[in-house]
């Protein structure tokens, strides 16, 4: 059967956490990882 | 199974029968023919189509289950977290004279002191909890943090003198205008632990030598770009930039420009272009008022993503979209001005209300001050766009409200602008 979904993004990997923290309404941000 | 609160539906843009499916939680992102969402709801996927979609953060086993899961993102965070991260304001002086400038009238000739200085290195060392930590980051921002090199150095080096010894790695990144960006500044900093200077651009040189000139008026433009030039070979330079509503267009001249001078984007990691936001506290400077109050004016939709489609189109990266709690929500983050007064936030960050501290006696509880857990409410735990809101910018709420307290929604934004951010970034693979 044809598969159905197209991945276009992975995405962040839950277990490693966030690549960063929102500073200034976005417009400042510190890499976290 | 269910698809998740979380979960924002697109048309995919190339058929009418495909739709794509973006996670707020994850960034996460697929393609899908419209009638697998049917049988989402209907409860018909195969076992394999599941898993992938539940993998990916699109599906969920129930609201409740999703809506703690969400209660519990930031703990989670916290604890992954091995990084004691603090900025330090080293000054408030400046050689520039911008036309703008976020100190406002607060700069002068003040300087972070000695005794200020050892007081943070045994902050660092002895008051903040390094046990399960595995890196110290500092940010050293102004004024100008380059007009204290001396400083920057002495800090370091004592830094790197402990850190060691507790298995610490440690780095440091600048918010630079640039302009004392030498080679050999670089070069003598670049060996105590600098990694990462961002530094400014407001577009092109006529635009930029009219907002940010040297205190003489003479244009800054061209000293840094040949700083940059000499630079980005040994450290991470990431360009900034700051446009009002009248000179956004201009902007992309200020790309071609940077590709023509050989400033490639394999040079320059990170390229970002923000509105100028007007400040309505004591420290507004008084000739200024083009900047923005808010994200909800209609211009700054079409301004961030012709700026953001210029920059990726060139091979630029730029801040993709991702979770984005708010820099107060994490634990082993501080900010400490040149006076030894311990903040939570870098715009906060002289705001008496706001200040969280002092080096000396350590950090007070900030949770109410703060409003730390604002998005805690049945409206915002079933809005898709919570993980990247997080109840929103602190400051923001301030400068529209005149203080923190309450959420800062950000919904009839990201309404707008979402489903354009999340095509840029499948487009150019974010």
């Amino acid at each position: 059967m044809k598969k159905r979904i197209v991945v276009l993004k992975k995405g962040i990997d839950k277990a490693v956490g966030i690549e960063s923290f929102c500073c200034f309404g976005g417009g400042f941000i510190l890499a976290w990882r | 199974m269910k698809l998740s609160i979380y979960a924002k539906l697109y048309p995919s843009g190339e058929d009418r029968d495909s739709v794509v499916l973006f996670s707020t939680k994850r960034a996460s992102a697929v393609l899908v023919p419209s009638a697998l969402i049917k049988d989402i709801e209907c409860g018909s996927l195969s076992e394999e189509e599941q898993e992938t979609l539940f993998g990916l953060g699109l599906l969920a086993r129930s609201d409740e289950e999703e809506k703690q899961e969400m209660l519990n993102f930031i703990q989670e965070l916290n604890i992954l977290n091995k990084t004691l991260i603090a900025t330090v304001v080293l000054n408030l002086d400046c050689n520039l004279g911008c036309r703008y400038c976020f100190e406002g009238t607060r700069k002068g000739k003040l300087y972070l002191s000695d005794e200020t200085a050892d007081k943070f290195v045994d902050f660092l060392k002895i008051s903040s909890d390094l046990s399960n930590k595995n890196e110290i980051k500092i940010t050293f921002y102004g004024g100008e943090p380059l007009l204290s090199t001396e400083r920057i150095a002495s800090i370091s080096e004592k830094i790197l003198s402990f850190a060691g010894g507790k298995g610490l790695k440690y780095s440091f990144s600048l918010v630079t205008n640039g302009t004392l960006l030498t080679p050999g500044v670089v070069k003598r900093l670049a060996l105590l632990g600098l990694k990462n200077a961002k530094v400014t651009l407001d577009g092109p040189k006529h635009i930029h030598d009219n907002f940010r000139p040297f205190k003489s008026g003479k244009g800054s433009f061209d000293v840094i770009v040949r700083n940059i030039k000499d630079a980005c070979d040994k450290i991470h330079v990431e360009i900034g930039g700051n446009y009002t509503k009248d000179n956004y267009r201009e902007f992309p001249r200020l790309l071609d420009y940077l590709l023509a001078e050989g400033l490639t984007p394999d040079k320059i990691p990170m390229i970002r272009f923000d509105p100028v936001v007007n400040e309505n506290s004591a420290f507004a400077l008084p000739d200024f008022s083009d900047g923005c109050n808010s994200s909800r004016e209609p211009w700054l939709i079409d301004a961030s993503l012709h700026l953001r489609e210029e920059i990726l189109k060139r091979g630029y990266r730029t801040q993709k979209i991702t979770p984005a709690p708010c820099i107060v929500e994490l634990f082993d983050s501080i900010m400490m001005d040149y006076d030894g007064a311990l903040y939570k936030c870098p715009v906060l960050i002289g705001r008496k209300d706001y200040r969280v501290g002092d080096i000396t006696t350590g950090l007070a509880d900030y949770r109410e001050s703060h409003a730390l857990d604002n998005w805690k409410n049945e409206e915002c735990l079933a809005c898709a766009y919570l993980p990247l809101c997080f109840g929103g910018c602190r400051y923001m709420k301030l400068l529209q409200d005149g203080d923190i307290n309450g959420i800062n929604c950000r919904k009839e934004y990201f309404d707008r602008i979402l489903a354009q951010l999340v095509s840029q970034d499948i487009k150019y693979d974010l």
